[in-house]
């Protein structure tokens, strides 16, 4: 097949379609699937005022998240915020 | 009305904004034309309003994007050329739509332009040199693409690649691109290496390939400086090639298909 063949899809103009404008909309629901790959993690140890990191561990319980998850959700906002 | 013409490829430096803004120069002296500034060095803006592109921080695509409308943003710069210019902070256009953006992603560029399009006869977007988001957005508002290839090995390679995301997006979001054709740009005629790219790009995609070359001109150059101009004999000797282009690209894009009015 030539090259040109291979773009032929690109150069025959259709009738123009109407593209509808979409919305999507955010539910709420975190939905995690375990794809079975395991991606690979890189140590990190941060020390913490004891009280902060008390009030850390009841946060991540009252949210039924790990510590690790509050931190690195709270961390990435915050680089995002502050580039 | 409103037909939507993007030049791009991404690779940098190959005449995209030179091409963008002589075309749509010579498409105003008839038709109603806007062009819209989807790269963030600003260069068409600067190039076209012969402004400093700071001048029109807080009112730009950028804006226009986050509100869904264009029509505060854009610029009259003559009778029939409007701008809607881009500085900068067009790179943080990614952040906005992955962090604030609710909508599709890819289609944010198509559903700001739409409500304006039937006041232009012609859209002519200017694309970053890369395949982000600025790109996926432009070529998904985009009725027609323009592939810019500039004569030498590096841009021959990135062909392929964009002529691929092309039809991506004919697939995945816009199934109403078709590809205008190939343009070659820049051409020096000394080099073999020159020619020898523009002989295989022409024995590989025929006539998809322009008739017209764009050669290495200094005037075209002094352009961005001066602004454009056709008052004397080296300006229009450097417009000439221009010309020949736009009246090839009007006749594909009146056929509604690359192939050659005969």
């Amino acid at each position: 097949m030539s090259k040109r063949e291979t773009i032929s899809q690109l150069l025959d103009r259709k009738p123009k379609q109407i593209l509808a404008n979409t919305e999507y909309v955010n539910t709420g629901i975190r939905n995690n699937v375990n794809t079975g790959i395991q991606k690979k993690k890189k140590k990190a140890t941060f020390e913490f005022d004891p009280e902060f990191h008390r009030m850390l561990k009841r946060y991540a319980a009252g949210k039924e998240q790990t510590m690790v998850e509050i931190v690195e959700t709270a961390v990435k906002q915050y680089m995002s915020i502050n580039p | 009305m409103g037909v939507t013409i993007s030049f791009g490829i991404q690779k940098g430096g190959v005449g995209k904004t030179t091409t963008t803004a002589i075309t749509a120069y010579l498409l105003a002296k008839k038709a109603r034309v806007l062009v819209v500034d989807f790269d963030s060095q600003g260069n068409t803006t600067q190039f076209l309003s012969q402004r400093n592109i700071y001048d029109f921080s807080g009112h730009t695509v950028l804006e226009a994007l986050k509100e869904k409308n264009p029509e505060p943003y854009i610029y009259p710069l003559s009778e029939n050329l409007y701008l809607l210019p881009a500085e900068d902070l067009l790179a943080t256009f990614p952040r906005y739509l992955y962090e604030n953006y609710r909508g599709n992603p890819a289609q944010l560029l198509r559903e700001t332009l739409d409500p304006v399009k039937s006041k232009y006869d012609f859209v002519l977007i200017d694309l970053p040199p890369n395949l982000g988001d600025h790109t996926i957005n432009g070529l998904t508002a985009s009725d027609y693409a323009v592939v810019m290839l500039q004569s030498e090995p590096f841009c021959y390679d990135a062909l392929d690649r964009y002529l691929e995301t092309l039809i991506l997006i004919q697939q995945k979001t816009n199934p109403n691109l078709s590809l205008a054709g190939i343009l070659t740009v820049m051409l020096d005629p000394r080099p073999m290496i020159d020619n020898s790219i523009l002989e295989k790009a022409r024995s590989e995609y025929e006539d998809v390939v322009f008739d017209t070359v764009i050669k290495r001109r200094s005037r075209i150059k002094e352009f961005t400086i001066t602004g454009i101009q056709d008052n004397t004999k080296p300006d229009r000797e450097a417009l000439m090639p221009y010309y020949q282009f736009v009246e090839e690209l009007m006749n594909r894009v009146k056929a509604g298909n690359n192939k050659p009015v005969t």
